[in-house]
């Protein structure tokens, strides 16, 4: 038993002073600026209802009117389409991509999940896995024509996956409100019908757990994928070779990696991935199997753009992606309870994009405390290192070349 | 056709205006991903005030007038919103991209969060009295027509902006230092420029020029604002890229790239068009026309985007210290 | 004589690393100054710090005896120190006008250039100094010799009186350093003084009135040129008898590894033939050295060797086998390692362990993965059999950061894993670039012991005292083409610079092959 403990506190120091701890604390650190800033702007709003106001924000998915319990369902329902976006872009951050088209990809999975779900009759049992499957392969294609774009034309990425965004919505609305309409459309909400029956994701007696919650198989598939994308990242060659080319594109094509392969893959899989969350939300029985609808306005949804937050608070590691989605949806489902207190919901969305600001620079922040702190303590340097190369002054370190 | 060409540069000017403001970013050595989210902030600023003017306070004041007051508190919000990129780029030397990102999404939360605090709508609107009407050059219609009888004060503000950003980096001191400090900023700094001086101008310049010119997009095309200029702020950035960081290329990318914006708006206006849309009525010719802005800029980044030459140390962040 | 600078006890120290060491050091008006050492004996450092961009921990500098505070460049040239450094501080795609006056444009008022009186002033300087400059091209189309005189201009026309010089000739061929040399003379004789660091004692024979020394952060002693002999630097420099010739067998040689005909890449960007019809043989057993100064060829005609660039024609035999178009993979995989020029662009990746960059070029192979899973115990056994064989120093053994390597020891370790793979054929590129003496010496030797085990290798090098001490025979490069074959020992120094400056070009014939070498050949192609 002693020698266990003894192990688990190396483990612990060892894990102190390492990379990893040094990202969870600035994560930590940036959520901790961006919902202080939340709880100014209520305090600034309205002073009288700001207690009330702050218990609301801090208490996030607890809200829900039918118990805590309840909320945790919702939470759990609610986050899987995220956890879905933020795999997303964190994977093809590994590879040095910024993936900032995840919502084109999101909505190319939504629709072509609608559509097996919807126009699939024949297709009995299968039609679930099967338009589960095609959502995921069209946000795959979506994704991939970014990374064709990037690879073999050099053409900047974040342009390119926001014209897809745009080119994505205006396609899928437009084809929703033309030829599509009468077969897919509820023309009085202007928004899709629902999937049918055969479509829908199986509750897998999580209805029964978190009655009303509207939680289905869709999260057990959530933590799967998690798993899967992590065994991937770390231990297969495939893996391997994706992360050399976010780290250093130049010495992993030294090396032999194919990078425009890499690229084209990386944003195939990480568009799989979001598709994958756009088709589990159109595929939702949701609450009492009311199923989901989606809207046919010109908007780009949301919830590609929450997962670049999810993917950087949860420093790009599947794991870490899985918390922070918790956590934003967390945080999300405060949004009505403080609109009932007459705050606008779209505090919720401030304090994430706040977040996601500083968590850009809280890891140079935390370093710059951890250098404070060193000082201070007056450490003697390692001079096992010395060797007579020339030692240039400090440079802020990268962890990652991010590739435009 | 004179309708077209006028209605052409409600779309070419912002398009002009804010991509060079991202000019002045990237040529000082910042990448201004956070364009969109400035011109956002601009925008809502600008109709705030210009709603204030009218619907409370209800002055009399010429309508140029009030635009140009407008203009300027567009600028001056966009340089307030600039400031946060100038500091996480500038002083935290942090990653442009991923900081652009937040500041966009800042931007749409803050815009709609205000707007239903401050005029309980997520739109606000505005009464559309800024057009020109003069007879000035009658003589010649067209020319009449364009620029004087349909125009407004943005257009001319908009091409002054262009020629002042030629005159200033081919002839003074201040453009061929912040052009230095995007090329290669340890050269500038061992030649006695403050580097870090110079980069902050390019972002807070920028920051005005993009609030202004989001401004420029919502007068002339709308009678309000509700939080979104649909992308432009990107396609600003492609008109930048596709001109190669000069002036003058910038100015005609900017023609081309509107001209395919104000398609999506007036296609059915164009005789053949509307002719082949009665003979093909199958044919989702309004889903085309919308989409093809955006179509349009991939094609033309993939056939020029392999020989781009952006300035050498633009997004890089600098440490005055790292000799 | 008259101390124009003096810097008295100055200290500077960085993380780890003390780069000067209670340095003092004296300049007098009038005098060219060298001051010499090895790589990282803190020459950069101290002069960085006269320059003002560092800021010395303790210590004062004093000009013309009083005592004077420089915190910055601009302090710096207002008491007239300008600085030509080693990677040149310009500005590409300006004009060499605009990159003289920058910072210091003259204006007719409310900021615009005067660029008319500039240039008549700029005219003007280049015929007093006699350097031949054109002020309207623009820098990243003229040489490097006529970029170094743009930085020597700039020093000029802020009318700066001290003149410091780091590393001027690495990127010169020898004519332009006899010029560089003829230069300084004159500003020394017009009034200037010079200080010249340099780790070549040739040069601060020829030029320069006094030395001196630095080592390991130290001021080891000032004197004059007259006084002393190279062997006395050399010795100053690195505190023992170094050994400019390296003990070699004589090898027989076996097939040729390598064959490269006919090879022909062009630069995209300017149509410019950067390797022209470039062939020639490595065989078994022999180091070729293809010398030549930078910016000749040379880094492309690696970059095809290696795969990381296709050549536009030509072909490329490994063991016989046309390589010219497979994959790096492939390459890596049948006979090829290679040293690359940049270690922390191609060689190594910081962020990643030194086991996994120790590997690096096998986890795709088994026993390094079974079934596309990554199998970490022989990566990490691998590691510290390398790590231990080829003394390389880490913080904490094969999970170190290679980031927090020493350049030295991140050296070591690509030529440790490059070694480890046992190819037939070796690309070493710029092997020793920033290396201290002692490592210089172990990669020499692992090189060495390569050749006598069989193995062929082709080194590119920008060093002169390299290639004439460790290869068999050697290739010069000059604008793209090769120019000269011949065994090292039946050539001098001074014959190498001719060819590499262009002034002698032999006729090198086309590749010719031995019956058993098409044997050989046809071999290959029947067994596809």
């Amino acid at each position: 038993m002693d020698n266990f403990k003894v192990k688990l506190t190396t483990k612990w120091n060892e894990f102190k002073v390492s990379q990893g701890f040094k990202n969870i604390t600035a994560s930590l650190l940036a959520i901790l600026l961006g919902i202080l800033l939340g709880i100014i702007i209520i305090l600034i709003t309205n002073i009288g209802n700001s207690g009330l106001g702050i218990s609301r924000l801090l208490l996030g998915a607890f809200n829900n009117p039918r118990g805590a319990w309840i909320g945790i369902g919702q939470l759990l329902y609610r986050v899987t389409p995220l956890v879905f976006t933020g795999l997303a872009v964190a994977f093809a951050f590994k590879t040095g991509v910024f993936n900032i088209g995840a919502s084109g990809q999101y909505t190319m999975g939504l629709f072509v999940a609608a559509i097996v779900g919807i126009l699939g009759d024949n297709l009995g049992f299968m039609q679930w896995p099967i338009a589960l499957l095609a959502g995921g392969l069209a946000g795959a294609l979506w994704g991939a024509l970014s990374g064709v774009f990037k690879a073999l034309f050099n053409v900047n990425i974040v342009i390119s996956g926001i014209m897809l965004n745009y080119i994505g919505m205006f396609l899928v609305n437009g084809m929703l409100g033309g030829f599509l309409r009468p077969y897919m459309v509820d023309g009085a909400q202007n928004r899709t019908i629902t999937v049918d029956q055969a479509a829908r994701t199986p509750y897998a007696l999580l209805d029964k757990i978190f009655p009303n919650s509207g939680l289905d198989f869709g999260i057990i598939l959530a933590i799967g994928f998690v798993v899967l994308i992590w065994f991937v990242l770390n231990k297969t060659v495939f893996g391997r070779e994706l992360k050399s080319v976010g780290m250093n594109r130049d010495a992993a094509k030294y090396a032999g990696v194919n990078e425009k392969r890499a690229i084209i893959l990386s944003m195939a899989i990480a568009g799989f991935l979001a598709g994958i969350g756009g088709a589990l939300f159109i595929l939702a029985p949701s609450i009492r199997n009311l199923g989901n609808q989606y809207s046919l306005e010109n908007v780009i949804l949301g919830a590609g753009f929450d997962g670049i937050p999810i993917a950087l608070l949860g420093n790009s590691h599947p794991v870490g992606v899985f918390f922070a989605a918790l956590f934003v949806q967390y945080i999300k489902l405060s949004g009505d309870p403080l609109q009932s207190l007459g705050y606008a919901s779209e505090i919720v969305n401030l304090i994430i994009a706040v977040i996601l600001y500083f968590s850009a620079f809280a890891l140079i922040i935390s370093q710059y405390v951890t250098k404070l702190r060193k000082k201070k303590n007056n450490q003697v340097n390692d001079d096992s290192n010395k060797d007579n190369g020339v030692v240039p002054p400090e440079k802020p370190s990268k962890t990652e070349e991010v590739i435009l | 056709m004179s309708f077209i060409i006028a209605q052409s540069f409600y779309f070419i000017i912002p398009l002009l205006i804010v991509a060079i403001a991202g000019l002045f970013s990237e040529k000082s050595g910042t990448v201004n991903i956070a364009l969109e989210g400035i011109m956002v902030i601009g925008a809502f600023f600008g109709v705030l005030f210009i709603h204030f003017m009218q619907a409370v306070v209800k002055i009399n004041m010429n309508p140029q007038l009030l635009l140009f007051l407008a203009l300027m508190v567009s600028g001056v919000a966009g340089v307030g919103f600039s400031s946060l990129l100038g500091f996480l780029a500038i002083k935290m030397r942090a990653d442009q991209t991923i900081g652009g990102t937040a500041l966009n999404l800042l931007a749409a939360s803050l815009v709609v969060y205000l707007s239903k605090a401050i005029v309980k709508d997520t739109r606000i609107y505005f009464s559309a009295v800024f057009e020109f009407k003069s007879n000035f050059l009658s003589q010649i219609p067209f020319i009449n027509y364009v620029f004087f009888n349909h125009a407004y004060l943005t257009t001319y503000i908009g091409i002054i902006i262009l020629i002042a950003t030629v005159l200033i980096f081919k002839y003074t001191r201040f453009g061929l230092r912040l052009s230095a400090c995007g090329e290669h900023p340890q050269a500038a700094q061992s030649a006695g420029i403050n580097v870090i001086k110079y980069r902050w101008a390019g972002v807070l310049i920028s920051g005005f020029l993009a609030g202004l010119g989001g401004l420029a997009y919502v007068i002339p095309t709308s009678i309000s604002f509700e939080g979104t200029v649909a992308g432009y702020g990107f396609l600003a950035l492609a008109v930048l890229i596709f001109g190669q960081w000069r002036p003058s290329r910038v100015f005609l990318a900017a023609i081309f790239f509107g001209f395919f914006k104000t398609l999506s708006v007036v296609y059915f206006g164009i005789d053949a068009i509307s002719g082949w849309m009665t003979t093909y009525p199958n044919i989702p010719f309004a889903l085309f026309f919308r989409i093809l802005p955006y179509v349009v800029t991939l094609i033309v980044l993939a056939i020029t985007s392999k020989k781009s030459r952006a300035p050498k140390a633009s997004g890089i962040p600098f440490d005055p210290l790292a000799g | 004589m008259h101390n124009i600078i003096e810097m008295r006890n100055i200290t500077k120290k960085f993380p780890g690393i003390i780069a000067n060491n209670n340095v003092t050091f004296e300049l007098r008006r009038g005098e060219i100054h060298a001051l010499l050492g090895e790589n990282g004996a803190g020459k950069s450092t101290l002069m960085s710090i006269l320059f003002g961009m560092y800021k010395a921990d303790s210590g004062v500098i004093l000009k013309d005896g009083q005592e004077v505070v420089i915190n910055s460049p601009n302090d710096a040239n207002d008491l007239g120190i300008g600085m030509v450094h080693q990677h040149f501080k310009l500005v590409e795609v300006f004009s060499v006008l605009d990159n003289i006056i920058m910072g210091i444009e003259p204006s007719k008022g409310s900021g615009v250039i005067d660029r008319k009186s500039a240039k008549e002033d700029i005219i003007k300087l280049c015929e007093q100094y006699e350097l031949a400059l054109n002020p309207d091209d623009i820098i990243e189309d003229v040489t490097v010799g006529a970029q170094q005189r743009t930085e020597i201009l700039k020093m000029l026309f802020r009318k700066n009186d001290i003149l410091i010089f780091d590393e001027p000739t690495a990127v010169l061929t020898p004519q332009e350093i006899k010029q560089l040399m003829i230069t300084m003379k004159k500003l020394a004789k017009e009034g200037k003084s010079i200080i010249f660091i340099t780790h070549k004692l040739e040069e601060i024979m020829t030029v320069c009135d006094r030395v001196t020394v630095l080592r390991r952060g130290k001021n080891m002693g000032t004197v004059e040129v007259k006084d002393v002999t190279k062997e006395k630097l050399s010795k100053m420099m690195v505190g023992r008898e170094v050994d400019f010739k390296i003990e070699k067998n004589d090898m027989e040689l076996g097939d040729a590894v390598l064959m490269v005909k006919d090879l022909v890449v062009i630069n995209e960007l300017s149509k410019k033939h950067v390797v022209d019809h470039v062939s020639f043989k490595v065989r078994r057993g022999e180091i070729v050295c293809i010398a030549g100064i930078d910016g000749n060829g040379q880094s492309e005609l690696g970059y095809a060797l290696s795969g990381i660039v296709k050549p536009n024609s030509g072909q490329i035999y490994l063991n016989y086998e046309d390589i010219t178009n497979k994959s790096i993979r492939y390459r890596n995989d049948n006979g090829m390692s290679h040293i690359p020029e940049d270690r922390h662009k191609y060689g190594l990746i910081l962020q990643d362990s030194l086991a996994n960059n120790l590997a690096l070029k096998k986890y795709h192979l088994e026993p390094f993965q079974r079934k596309g899973i990554i199998k970490n115990e022989p990566i990490n056994a691998l590691a510290n059999e390398l790590i231990t064989h080829f003394d390389i120093r880490s913080g904490q053994g094969a999970k170190t950061l290679s980031g927090s390597l020493s350049g030295g020891n991140q050296q070591k370790a690509i030529i440790a894993r490059e070694i480890n793979k046992d190819s037939d054929f070796l690309l070493s590129i710029q092997t020793v670039r920033g290396l201290d003496v002692g490592a210089v010496e172990f990669a020499h030797k692992s090189i060495i012991k390569e050749r006598d085990r069989g193995k062929g290798i082709l080194m590119i090098s920008f060093e002169l005292d390299e290639v004439m001490s460790i290869s068999d025979r050697i290739l010069v490069m000059y604008e793209g083409k090769i120019v000269k074959d011949v065994l090292a020992k039946d050539i001098t120094v001074d014959e190498l610079g001719l060819y590499m400056a262009g002034i002698k070009q032999d006729e090198i014939p086309p590749l010719t092959l031995t019956e058993q070498e098409n044997e050989k050949m046809a071999q290959w192609r029947g067994n596809k």
